[in-house]
C-alpha cells in the first residue's frame, strides 16, 4: 500500500503493553509476575479504513482494543489519537476526566451483546444516557427522543421497542441497540469487541452489512476484533494478525488470504473449514495450546507449536518487518511459496 | 402492578391459616394450666375447683380443638386478643405499650444504621483492598461476632458507670416529664441500646453491600457504562447500585423485621419495656393468650415484609414484572 503514508493517521500506537499483575501465590515467590495480554505493539490506524484483529482466544485482541480506548490503564507505550482538528492527543497523559469526554469520539461496541446491556434499563434510557452524559441533548428533550428514534430506525430497531428492557429481545436485536448506543453518539472511531462473535450465521452477515452501511454514512474507523477470519475478511482493508500479545502479521486484507507470509497465518487460514465439495482435505489444526502469557515462549512466541521452527527461532525474536510493500511480518522464515489452497 | 401485587397477597392468606395453625398446636402442647396459673392459691379446695371450673368454662377450653381455633381466629379479626393472665389485662393493652416502645427505639436505629451501612459499602466496593476497606472489614467481622451483650455492657461500663453522661438503663418517666424534656429523656435513654444495635446492625449491612456492589461492577454493562463516557458517580450510584438494590432491599427488609423480633437481648440488658422482654416474661409465665397474640403479631409482620419485598422486587427489577 504505498498510498497510505498520504492517508491520515487516527490512531498511531507505539510500543503498548498491557500486563495485568498477578497476586504473588506464595512470600517466598521472588518474582512479581504478570499476564502479558499486550506485549508491545506497534500500529497505525488510518482515518476511515477498517482495521481487522484476527488471532486465537487469549492472545490479547480485545485487551488492545480496550486499551486503546483507555478502559484498562496501559503499563507502557504511547497511544496518539488525531482529534477532528487533526490535533494529536496522548491518550496516557490524559485524566479520566478529560478521557470521559473523548469517550463520544472513540466508542465500542461488545462482544456480548447479552451481559453488556443493564438489564435495568430501557432501550431508550440506554441510548439516550450517553447523549445526555455529554450534553449532546436536553435530558426528556422532544430533540432527544426524535434523535433516539433516527438511530435505532437506522441500525434496524422499531420505535415500539423503545421502551422495553434488554432481556425482552433476540441476540441479533440486542446486538443492534449495542450498536444504536455506540453509533448515537456520532463517534470517529469504534472499536467491534467480537461484535458478531456470539451471534449465528444468518444474523451475523445482516449486523456486518449493518456496520458497513453506517460506515459509509458516518465515515467511521472500525478496529474490527474477531477470531472469525471469513468475517474480518469480509469487512476490512487491512488485517492484523495477533499471536500472544504480538502482532505477527500485517497487510491488505487480501493478500493475507492470497499470499500469508508468517506460519501461523497459514495455520489460522488451513483452520476454517469449508463448505466446498471439491476440497476433501482434513482440516489442519495448530497443535497444542497457546503456552501461558504469564511466561511466554523465548524468541519467537509461536516457535512451539510452528512446523518451520528452528534451533534461532527459540533464541532470538524476530524483528517486525516490510517484507513487501505494506505486507509486514515478524518472522525469520515466512513462507513466500504459493499455498495449496486458494481462499 | 396490581394484579401483581393481588396476587401476592392472595397467596399469602393460606401461609398465614398454616402458621396460625401451628402457632395455636405449639401452645397446646406447651407444659401448665393456664387456668391454674390465673387462680389465686389462697382458695380453698372447693372453692378452687368451682373457680377452676368456671374459668375453664369461660375461657372456651372445654370445645373441641378445632372450635377453639376457629373462635381465637374469629377473636384475633375482631380485635378481641384474649386476656394476659400476666398482665392481668386485656392483652390488646398489654402488649400496646411495648410495641410502641420497640418502634421508637428501631426507628432511629434503621435510621442510622441505613444511614451509615449502604454508604460506608459502596465505597468499601468502590475501593477494594484499601485502608477503608480493610478497616470496615475487620471492623464488621469483630461486630458480626460479638455478642450484644458483651458489647452492652462495656458500653454501660464506660458510658453510665465511670463517666457517668448517660443512664444505666430504663425509660423516662412519662408522668413526670413532659414536652421537650419527655424526648430529651428518650434521647438520653436511648443512645446505648442504639449504638450497641446500629453498630452490630452495620456489621451485616456492610458486607452485604460490598459484596452486591462488588459482584455489580464486575458485570460488562458497567465496562459499557464507562465506554459510553459516563461520570464515575453515575456509573457507581445509578447503573452498579440499581444492579445490586435486589440483594440490598432483601437484606434491609429482613433486617428490618429481625429487629423487631431478634432486639430482646439488648431490650433486656436496657430494661427498656419493648416487645421482645414483654414476650421473655410471657412465655415464662406461661401468658399463653399474650404469646399467641404476640406470634400471630410477628407472622403477620414477616409475611407483610415477605409482600413488600416482592413489591420492591418488582420496582427493583423490569424482570419480574412479567411473571
Amino acid at each position: 500500500m504505498a498510498n497510505s503514508n498520504e492517508k491520515k493517521v487516527l490512531l498511531h500506537l507505539e510500543g503498548v503493553k498491557m500486563h495485568f499483575p498477578l497476586k504473588k501465590s506464595s512470600i517466598f515467590q521472588k518474582e512479581k509476575l504478570c499476564v502479558k495480554a499486550v506485549d508491545g505493539i506497534d500500529l497505525d490506524i488510518y482515518e476511515g479504513e477498517t482495521f481487522g484483529l484476527v488471532g486465537e482466544s487469549g492472545c490479547g485482541k480485545s485487551t488492545l482494543g480496550r486499551v486503546i480506548l483507555q478502559l484498562y490503564k496501559q503499563t507502557a507505550g504511547k497511544i496518539t489519537y488525531a482529534n477532528g482538528d487533526g490535533e494529536p492527543i496522548d491518550l496516557s497523559t490524559l485524566s479520566t476526566e478529560q478521557m470521559r469526554h473523548l469517550r463520544k469520539e472513540l466508542q465500542v461496541i461488545f462482544q456480548d451483546p447479552y451481559s453488556s446491556l443493564n438489564p435495568k434499563l430501557t432501550v431508550s434510557q440506554i441510548i439516550s444516557e450517553a447523549l445526555v452524559a455529554h450534553k449532546m441533548f436536553k435530558a426528556g428533550s422532544q430533540e432527544l427522543e426524535d434523535y433516539v428514534l433516527d438511530t435505532m430506525n437506522k441500525c434496524g430497531l422499531q420505535p415500539y421497542m423503545m421502551h422495553r428492557y434488554p432481556h425482552q429481545f433476540s441476540g441479533g436485536q440486542r446486538q443492534r441497540i449495542g450498536i444504536a448506543r455506540a453509533l448515537a453518539l456520532m463517534p470517529r472511531f469504534v472499536v467491534c469487541d467480537e461484535a458478531v462473535s456470539a451471534l449465528d450465521v444468518s444474523i451475523q452477515s445482516q449486523i456486518i452489512n449493518l456496520l458497513i452501511d453506517l460506515k459509509e454514512m458516518n465515515n467511521l474507523t472500525y478496529l474490527f476484533i474477531s477470531h472469525d477470519l471469513s468475517a474480518v475478511k469480509f469487512i476490512s482493508d487491512r488485517i492484523g494478525v495477533m499471536y500472544l500479545g504480538n502482532m505477527v502479521e500485517l497487510c491488505p486484507s487480501e493478500a493475507i488470504f492470497r499470499e500469508p507470509l508468517h506460519p501461523y497465518t497459514h495455520a489460522l487460514l488451513d483452520s476454517i473449514p469449508t463448505t466446498e465439495e471439491a476440497s476433501n482435505k482434513e482440516l489442519k489444526t495448530i497443535e497444542g495450546d497457546i503456552p501461558s502469557p504469564i511466561r511466554p515462549p523465548s524468541g519467537c512466541k509461536f516457535h512451539t507449536r510452528c512446523r518451520y521452527a528452528t534451533p534461532e527461532c527459540a533464541e532470538t525474536a524476530p524483528e517486525w518487518r516490510e517484507f513487501r510493500p505494506g505486507h509486514y511480518v515478524a518472522c525469520h522464515y515466512p513462507i513466500t511459496e504459493g499455498r495449496e489452497v486458494d481462499y | 402492578m396490581v394484579r401483581y401485587i393481588i396476587k401476592r397477597i392472595l397467596i399469602l392468606i393460606p401461609v398465614f391459616i398454616c402458621i396460625t395453625i401451628m402457632l395455636f398446636g405449639v401452645t397446646k402442647l406447651m407444659p401448665g394450666d393456664p387456668v391454674r396459673a390465673m387462680l389465686p392459691s389462697t382458695l380453698k379446695a372447693e372453692q378452687y375447683e368451682a373457680a377452676y371450673e368456671a374459668m375453664h368454662k369461660k375461657m372456651g377450653l372445654d370445645k373441641s380443638l378445632p372450635e377453639q381455633y376457629i373462635r381465637w381466629m374469629a377473636n384475633m379479626f375482631t380485635g378481641e386478643f384474649g386476656w394476659s393472665t400476666n398482665y392481668n389485662k386485656p392483652v390488646i393493652n398489654a402488649v400496646s405499650e411495648p410495641i410502641r416502645n420497640t418502634i421508637i427505639m428501631n426507628i432511629g436505629v434503621i435510621f442510622f444504621s441505613l444511614l451509615i451501612g449502604i454508604p460506608v459499602g459502596v465505597v468499601c466496593a468502590v475501593k477494594k483492598g484499601g485502608l477503608f476497606d480493610n478497616f470496615w472489614q475487620v471492623f464488621s467481622l469483630v461486630m458480626w461476632a460479638m455478642p450484644s451483650f458483651f458489647l452492652a455492657l462495656c458500653l454501660i461500663y464506660l458510658f453510665a458507670t465511670k463517666l457517668g453522661w448517660l443512664p444505666f438503663g430504663g425509660m423516662p418517666n412519662t408522668s413526670l416529664l413532659s414536652g421537650v424534656e419527655l424526648f430529651l429523656g428518650y434521647v438520653k435513654h436511648l443512645i446505648l441500646p442504639t449504638i450497641v444495635l446500629v453498630l452490630i446492625g452495620i456489621a451485616g449491612e456492610i458486607r452485604t453491600v460490598r459484596v452486591a456492589m462488588l459482584d455489580a461492577f464486575n458485570q460488562d454493562y458497567i465496562r459499557t457504562a464507562r465506554a459510553k463516557g459516563l461520570r464515575e458517580k453515575v456509573v457507581i450510584w445509578s447503573h452498579a447500585m440499581r444492579n445490586a438494590m435486589i440483594p440490598i432491599s432483601g437484606m434491609v427488609i429482613a433486617y428490618i423485621f429481625s429487629l423487631f423480633s431478634g432486639s430482646t437481648i439488648t431490650e433486656t440488658i436496657f430494661a427498656w419495656n419493648g416487645i421482645g422482654r414483654v414476650l421473655i416474661s410471657s412465655v415464662t409465665s406461661r401468658d399463653t393468650q399474650m404469646v399467641t397474640t404476640m406470634n400471630s403479631f410477628f407472622a403477620m409482620l414477616s409475611l407483610v415484609c415477605v409482600l413488600i419485598q416482592d413489591i420492591v422486587y418488582c420496582i427493583v427489577d423490569p424482570r419480574v414484572k412479567l411473571s
